[in-house]
C-alpha cells in the first residue's frame, strides 16, 4: 500500500482511491475511417512503463473526482498529482523515485 | 422505534435496536433522520452561489474539507462542485423545494439523500482512539480541526466524517453499512468497558 495525493484533499491512503490506468490517451478522431489496428491500439495498447508514469486516479471514498498523477512504478512513490487538463508535473531527470515533490520542495503549511 | 416525526407514524433506522455506548470517556449515539441533501453546481457561477447562499443563510464553502453552519443547517464541501447539506430531521423537504425554486434556470442538481445515510455521533476523550482503529485519516486536533469534514474509509466502510467541536465527531454512513460500522465501534469500545 502507498499514499496517493488528491489535488483537493491532499495525501491519503491508497485504499481511498481507484486506479484508472495510463493518462493522456486521446480518443482517436475519425472513428469511421481508422483501421482496426489503430482502434485496437487505442483500446488495448499501453506502455507498461518501468519508472515515471502518468496515470489516472479517482478519489472514490473522498471527493469522488478524477485526476492525474505521476508515480514511480518501481518504488510506488507518487511525485505529484494534477488536475485533468493540466500538464504533467515532471520530476527532475535524476529523481530517485524515493521522495515526493512535497517532501523535496516543501511549501509552508502542508 | 423512534418517535413519530409525522403524528401516528413511527420509523426505524438500521440502528434502532442498538444500545448506545455510554462509558467513561466515550459516547456513541445515533443522530437519526437528519435531513441530507446533495447540492451540485458551479461555485464560480455567481447566480448559483448567490441563490444557494440566500436559501442556506451561509455561503457555500469552497476550500477543500471545509464547512459552514447556520442554525440547524450544516453545509460541507464534498468536492469542488458538490456540497453535502445536513438539516434537522424532516427539514429537507422544504429546503429542497426552496433550493430548487431559488436555482430555477441555473445549472444544478439537488438530491434528497436523507434515507440513504444515517449519522453516528462519537464523542468523549476516547473518540480519537476509537476512530483511529479503522480510519487512517490524521485526526490529531492540530490536523483535523472543528468544522473540517471529508469522505474517507473506516475499515471496509466508506464514511463521511466531521469534527463538530472538541472531541465530538459526526460520522455519516450508508444505511446498509450502518450495522457494520456500529458493531465495529461497539466492539472497539469494549477494551474500555468496565
Amino acid at each position: 500500500m502507498f499514499l496517493v495525493k488528491c489535488p483537493w484533499c491532499g495525501w491519503r491512503e491508497q485504499t481511498e482511491f481507484s486506479y484508472g490506468g495510463e493518462a493522456h490517451i486521446a480518443r482517436p478522431t475519425g472513428t469511421d475511417e481508422i483501421s482496426d489496428q489503430e482502434w485496437g491500439d487505442y483500446i488495448y495498447s499501453r506502455k507498461n512503463t518501468k519508472g515515471v508514469h502518468a496515470e489516472r486516479w479517482v478519489h472514490t471514498q473522498g471527493c469522488g473526482r478524477w485526476f492525474n498523477a505521476v508515480r514511480h512504478t518501481v518504488t510506488d512513490v507518487m511525485w505529484d498529482s494534477y488536475k485533468m487538463g493540466e500538464d504533467a508535473p515532471n520530476p527532475p531527470k535524476d529523481w530517485d523515485g524515493l521522495s515526493s515533490r512535497d517532501e523535496l520542495e516543501p511549501s509552508e503549511g502542508k | 422505534m423512534v418517535d413519530a416525526i409525522h403524528p401516528g407514524v413511527t420509523a426505524d433506522t438500521p440502528l434502532t435496536a442498538k444500545t448506545p455506548v455510554q462509558i467513561e470517556g466515550l459516547s456513541i449515539t445515533e443522530l437519526p433522520f437528519l435531513g441530507k441533501i446533495t447540492l451540485r453546481g458551479d461555485a464560480g457561477d455567481k447566480g448559483f452561489a448567490d441563490a444557494a447562499k440566500k436559501v442556506l443563510g451561509v455561503a457555500l464553502p469552497t476550500a477543500p474539507m471545509s464547512s459552514a453552519q447556520k442554525g440547524s443547517i450544516r453545509v460541507f464541501w464534498k468536492a469542488f462542485d458538490e456540497w453535502l447539506i445536513w438539516t434537522e430531521a424532516d427539514g429537507q423537504t422544504k429546503l429542497i423545494a426552496d433550493l430548487r425554486a431559488a436555482l430555477d434556470g441555473v445549472g444544478k442538481a439537488v438530491v434528497d439523500l436523507s434515507d440513504y445515510y444515517t449519522v453516528i455521533r462519537v464523542s468523549g476523550s476516547l473518540s480519537r482512539d476509537l476512530l483511529t482503529k479503522g480510519c487512517a485519516l490524521d485526526l490529531h486536533p492540530r490536523r483535523f480541526t472543528p468544522g473540517q469534514a471529508t469522505g474517507t474509509g473506516f475499515h471496509h466502510a466508506t464514511i463521511f466524517i466531521t469534527l463538530v467541536e472538541g472531541d465530538t465527531f459526526d460520522v455519516m454512513i450508508r444505511w446498509s453499512f450502518a450495522d457494520y460500522l456500529w458493531d465495529y465501534f461497539a466492539d472497539g469500545a469494549r477494551e474500555w468497558s468496565a
